[in-house]
């Protein structure tokens, strides 16, 4: 394999060359004609820490700190402002706004308190009214927020303290993760005169570490440090460009040019890069795609014909062609392997054909797995697995995204009998609230189980550890045998960085680890 | 391929004399086509292609499963290397004719008589009949193809009988106009007024006298819708829609796998030249008969 | 030839008057056509802002506030009624103003648009009437073999192509053609550089096509072979009869093509980052911001409609052999 490898790359330097000295006189004229003789947009007068430059798609919604849910927007609102608390990449909470936080004994309310003297980017002080405000704006009657989700049933009010700069969070029923909710996206704060809807790209107010200086559509948008951050100290970059591609592979080739200073890791990225020529950041766990029965349908309806493609998969190799070695293999339940519970005592599954037969009893079944574009490898995949093995007859069908998350009654991702959809980190309760609970609304599976209901409610409430693994235990365990949903992998994402980049970020540049630049420079 | 329509390729100025119908002269031009290395080069690429499409189920090649390792370099075992699920290539492609011939031949042909009729009609009769039509192209025309490609899409979906439906209307708009302007060239010529004059019916100085001078124009067009026909599986996976994997149509493969032209130029050269192949030999062929026939 | 010059500017008159009461007739047309097929395309705006986690009556909610709701009439009128007054809406997606947004990418268009064919007119002449002399022969076999296969490569895949060679491996120009929107003029063009040569590319292989056979059919023509017998030299020959009679099919291609730049070069905007105005449709259309859509089509279908009569005076104009009478033109 080295081998072979290492004979490409002769190869390519030939034909390289041979490209390079053909084109050469057109090169000539190009850099003629430039001034600057540098392509790099962002090579403009490199202060203190410099200038970092990511590419991201450009939004195509109104961007609104409180609705943004494509990732570009996120990161354009989370560089500019900043929420309650984050999480590092090994998922423990970090305080950012609130210095800390604290469970009253019956656990049924958490008292928040900030830092003192945060400033808004607009010179107004930052307090509790305005957290008081964000809060019930996002899960306000009214709010069109994806972020209240997290919330119902969860939160009953927000209200400020009896200290200044405290905030209090009442609760419907005890909840022991709470302060992880507030990790999670459309959570910044905002001013309390902020309203929801408005566009805030016209008066990008904020606490976070930058302040948005210019946002020209179609092409980038610049920020530059912002002094009055509560750890300006910290924050070693003098600025940061977020460019614009409309094209993934044109991220690529800007980020192999130097045009900016990181890339997602990914299996094209990996196949691509000589990952020896440049830095990456430790990987998180960012998702799973998750492949969900309508157990109430023929043939799912029967538990061992769901348990017979859970274990024909083969995750391994699932792992290394679908995500291109970012993920570890999973075991159809929803405990993220960074989180605090880990289940003990389940085997973990792998591709078992004797299994399969004795599961299948001779029949041979026949499905149509839908999904949305973004997930059509692994589709391709597991169709190529099962087809490979006898009794399983497997068709394919990809939507765009568009048509997989229509709206209406009859929606591809909740109503075909098997489809695969990707949920992003939660806590292993909200899971079962979101998409095991019987009749929620995010059901794909049709699933219903009072018993993990139940098992999960006290698991909130737990607050020793022992019993919490008990409950996980149990928990994992009636996941993993009923297989409402095969988890063949959780999905971990890294970052490919420039050399030139100095310094290790906290966390992934997403929503849950609130955009962190701290202790980050670039020398170029 | 730019034109993911050839909106209205050329108002060709190709200048045809009246083509004589004799029936006696057709042996001695098969005979000199025959003669010709790039129209015999031309014809056997197009016979192994549609053998290729016929024929891959019988001699047992697997386009759809997983046979050898991710992103492998082409060896004995697989000529044209595998893909980024470990596919065969060398099977891919092969397999990937079925779908070019479909879409590409028929739609073009679709077009093309949908078109040329329209076309036909509007130049003689001229007129009402001629502005209406030509106005209601214009609709199709001032509409952005890319767009319009889009709405199409959205209503009929993506099957590959909606792709032949989706390249006829997109094409025979500009072919109409292009054999309207042909047609009116005609017109002004004697043999039709002699026609004319003689009292023969509409149909016939349309389809036998005007239609065999016209056939060279007809036939250009439809070797350039031919080549943007092949190209709009290309554009639609481009833009996010058509997309049915694990289908092995060239246009899909090319867009899928161009992220992997620098790791593994085969997943992407070798549907490129079948593509290409499809393409030139259909233009050369078009081209051969065009100076045979002068 | 005094006939045929008073005959022609009699077409012309023609042809413009008619024109200009059809043309807004046909625009009008299709504005009413893609409000309504929209409705085919899937998707829902609210759906498209707020992400597939937002709650249904979320999603219904944010197109009330957005004024997405309401029957398509309406929605109709109320557009068609501020279009005509200059107030073309806000946009969806970009939150802006749709008039300045268009605008704005119309003229990044023309200039992408119009580079590129000063880089593919002059290559497609040389090319093409250098095959005309050589017709049949295997030079000029190899040149239509070579041009077609290059037209048969994805514009992506050419694209990509040369962004490694001048980005990646040579560093002379940005992967993101949109850097240079802002800077000075030669800056500009050197960044669109590569979209430009791109975008020639795709329509080389047909304009150098109509060229040669315009051209194979000039120095086969009687009025040729008089000059050759005359005794003219060859290049009097070229400047005086070859190069009119080539330009008469390259001028309408140039004509039907310029409105297919606006509309059609949605890949090269994508793969350079560049913005122009088709790819700023396909992002209308795909999110269903229908404002943005319709003014978009309006000047994109005003400019192909006005391109299509370009090439229609051409052939009044330029082309011998049609005796066109005022009745014909249409």
């Amino acid at each position: 394999m080295i081998n072979t490898r290492s004979r490409h790359r002769h190869r390519h330097r030939a034909v390289r060359l041979a490209l390079a000295a053909s084109v050469a006189s057109f090169a000539l004229v190009l850099s003629a004609c430039s001034s600057s003789g540098s392509a790099s947009p962002s090579s403009s007068s490199a202060a203190a820490g410099g200038t970092y430059t990511i590419g991201v798609s450009e939004p195509t919604s109104t961007i609104d700190p409180e609705t943004v849910s494509a990732s570009g927007a996120m990161l354009i609102v989370g560089l500019a402002s900043e929420g309650l608390i984050s999480q590092d990449s090994k998922g423990t909470l970090e305080p950012r706004l609130a210095s800390s936080w604290a469970a009253s004994s019956d656990g049924l309310t958490w008292t928040i308190t900030l830092r003192d003297g945060l400033k808004f980017s607009n010179g107004d002080p930052l307090g509790a009214a305005d957290v008081v405000a964000t809060f019930n704006s996002i899960t306000g009657p009214d709010s069109q927020s994806a972020g209240a989700s997290s919330f119902e049933g969860v939160l009953k009010s927000v209200a400020a303290g009896s200290t200044p700069n405290t905030v209090v969070f009442t609760l419907d029923s005890p909840f022991s993760d709470f302060p992880y909710l507030l990790t999670g996206s459309n959570t910044t704060i905002q001013p309390a005169s902020y309203k929801q809807g408005t566009n805030w790209i016209d008066n990008p107010v904020g606490a976070g570490q930058f302040l948005l200086q210019k946002y020209t559509p179609g092409q980038s948008v610049t920020y530059i440090k912002n002094p009055d951050y509560w750890d300006a100290a910290d924050v070693k970059l003098s600025a940061i460009t977020v460019n614009f591609y409309a094209d993934e592979q044109a991220q690529l080739l800007a980020f192999q040019s130097g045009e900016i200073d990181q890339i997602n890791d990914s299996a094209t990225v990996a196949s691509t890069l000589n990952l020896a020529d440049y830095r990456q950041t430790a990987p998180s766990y960012t998702h799973f795609d998750g492949l969900f029965f309508d157990v109430t349908q023929a043939p799912f309806d029967d538990v061992s014909v769901r348990q017979a493609v859970a274990w024909a998969l083969d995750r391994k190799a699932i792992v290394q062609s679908v995500y291109g070695g970012q993920a570890t293999v999973a075991n159809d339940n929803e405990y993220f392997p960074n989180f605090s519970v880990q289940p003990t005592g389940i085997p973990q599954r792998d591709q078992d054909l004797d299994k399969v037969k004795q599961l299948l009893g001779g029949k041979t079944v026949k499905f149509t797995i839908t999904t949305s574009t973004d997930h059509k490898t692994l589709a391709e995949v597991v169709q190529q697995q099962l087809n490979a093995i006898p009794g399983f007859d497997v068709d394919i069908q990809v939507l765009t995204s568009a048509q997989y998350y229509a709206d209406g009654s009859s929606t591809p991702w909740l109503n075909a009998p098997v489809t695969i959809t990707d949920w992003a980190q939660r806590l292993p309760s909200q899971f079962v609230n979101l998409i095991f609970k019987s009749g929620a609304v995010w059901n794909a599976s049709k699933y219903s189980n009072p018993q993990l209901e139940n098992l999960s409610s006290q698991y909130d409430a737990a607050a020793a550890a022992p019993e919490k693994q008990t409950l996980a235990n149990q928990i994992a365990t009636i996941e993993n045998n009923d297989v409402a949903a095969i988890v063949p992998a959780f999905a971990t994402g890294s970052s490919v960085l420039q050399k030139s980049v100095q310094g290790d970020f906290a966390a992934p540049l997403d929503f849950p680890g609130g955009f962190d630049f701290r202790g980050i420079s670039n020398s170029k | 391929m730019t034109a993911t329509i050839p909106r209205s390729a050329a108002p060709t100025a190709e200048k045809q004399g009246p083509v004589t119908d004799d029936a006696g002269e057709r042996p001695s031009r098969i005979r000199s086509l025959l003669k010709r290395p790039s129209f015999v080069i031309s014809v056997l690429i197009i016979v192994w292609w549609v053998v290729a499409a016929l024929g891959w189920q019988i001699v047992g090649l697997e386009p759809y499963a997983k046979t050898g390792d991710l992103l492998a370099s082409p060896d004995w075992a697989h000529p044209f290397g595998t893909d980024n699920l470990g596919r065969d290539m060398f099977a891919r492609v092969v397999a990937g004719a079925g779908p070019a011939l479909l879409v590409g031949p028929l739609g073009a042909l679709l077009a093309t008589v949908v078109g040329g009729t329209l076309g036909l009609v509007a130049g003689y009769y001229r007129g009402a009949v001629d502005t209406l039509m030509m106005r209601f192209f214009d609709v199709i025309l001032a509409l952005p193809s890319l767009i319009f490609l889009i709405v199409l899409v959205g209503a009929f979906g993506i099957s590959t009988a909606a792709l032949i439906l989706i390249v006829g209307i997109l094409f025979a708009p500009g072919i109409a106009r292009i054999i309207r302007a042909a047609t009116l060239v005609e017109m002004g010529k004697s043999y039709v007024t002699a026609a004319k004059l003689q009292g023969e019916k509409d149909s016939r100085i349309l389809f036998r006298e005007l239609l065999p001078n016209i056939l060279p124009t007809l036939v250009i067009q439809a070797t350039l819708s031919l080549a943007a026909a092949v190209f709009i599986t290309a554009s639609l996976s481009f833009l996010g829609l058509g997309e049915q994997p694990p289908s092995a149509d060239w246009g899909l493969a090319i867009n899928e796998n161009r992220i992997y032209l620098q790791t593994a130029w085969w997943t992407v050269v070798f549907p490129a030249i079948g593509v290409a192949s499809l393409v030139v030999a259909a233009n050369l062929i078009a081209d051969n008969i065009r100076e045979v026939s002068r | 030839m005094t006939t045929t010059s008073v005959e022609r500017r009699t077409a012309l008159l023609g042809l413009l008057g008619k024109r200009v009461v059809q043309i807004p007739v046909v625009l009008l047309v299709v504005s009413i056509l893609t409000f309504w097929l929209l409705q085919v395309v899937p998707g829902n705006p609210g759906r498209n802002a707020l992400g597939q986690y937002a709650t249904a009556a979320q999603v219904t909610a944010w197109n009330h506030d957005n004024g997405v709701d309401g029957s398509l009439v309406t929605q109709y009128l109320h557009w068609i009624g501020g279009f005509f007054v200059g107030d073309w809406g806000q946009s969806l997606v970009y939150s802006t103003p749709v008039r300045e947004l268009v605008l704005e990418r119309l003229g990044n268009s023309l200039l992408l648009g119009l580079y590129a064919f000063v880089i593919m007119v002059p290559v497609a002449i040389a090319l093409g009437s250098a095959q005309a002399y050589r017709e049949g022969k295997r030079s000029d076999r190899a040149i239509t073999v070579g041009l077609l296969s290059l037209s048969a490569i994805p514009e992506f895949v050419v694209g990509v192509v040369l962004l490694l060679v001048f980005a990646v491996w040579l560093r002379v120009v940005p992967v993101q053609s949109a850097a240079g929107a802002s800077g000075d003029f030669f800056d500009r063009l050197r960044v669109m550089t590569l979209p430009a040569v791109v975008l020639a590319l795709g329509y080389l292989a047909v304009l150098t096509r109509m060229v040669r056979s315009g051209t194979s059919e000039a120095i086969t023509s009687q009025f040729h072979r008089t000059a050759v017998i005359k005794g003219l030299s060859s290049a009097t020959i070229v400047r005086r009869h070859v190069i009119r009679n080539a330009l008469v099919p390259t001028l309408s291609v140039l004509g039907i093509y310029l409105g297919t730049l606006l509309g059609g070069s949605v890949i090269v905007e994508t793969l350079f980052s560049y913005p122009g105005l088709g790819a700023l449709m396909v992002t209308a259309a795909d999110r269903k911001d229908v404002l943005l859509l319709e003014s978009g089509v309006m000047i994109t279908g005003a400019v192909s409609l006005l391109a299509l009569l370009f090439t229609d005076i051409c052939f009044v104009l330029m082309d011998p052999r049609i005796r066109f009478n005022a009745r014909e033109t249409n």
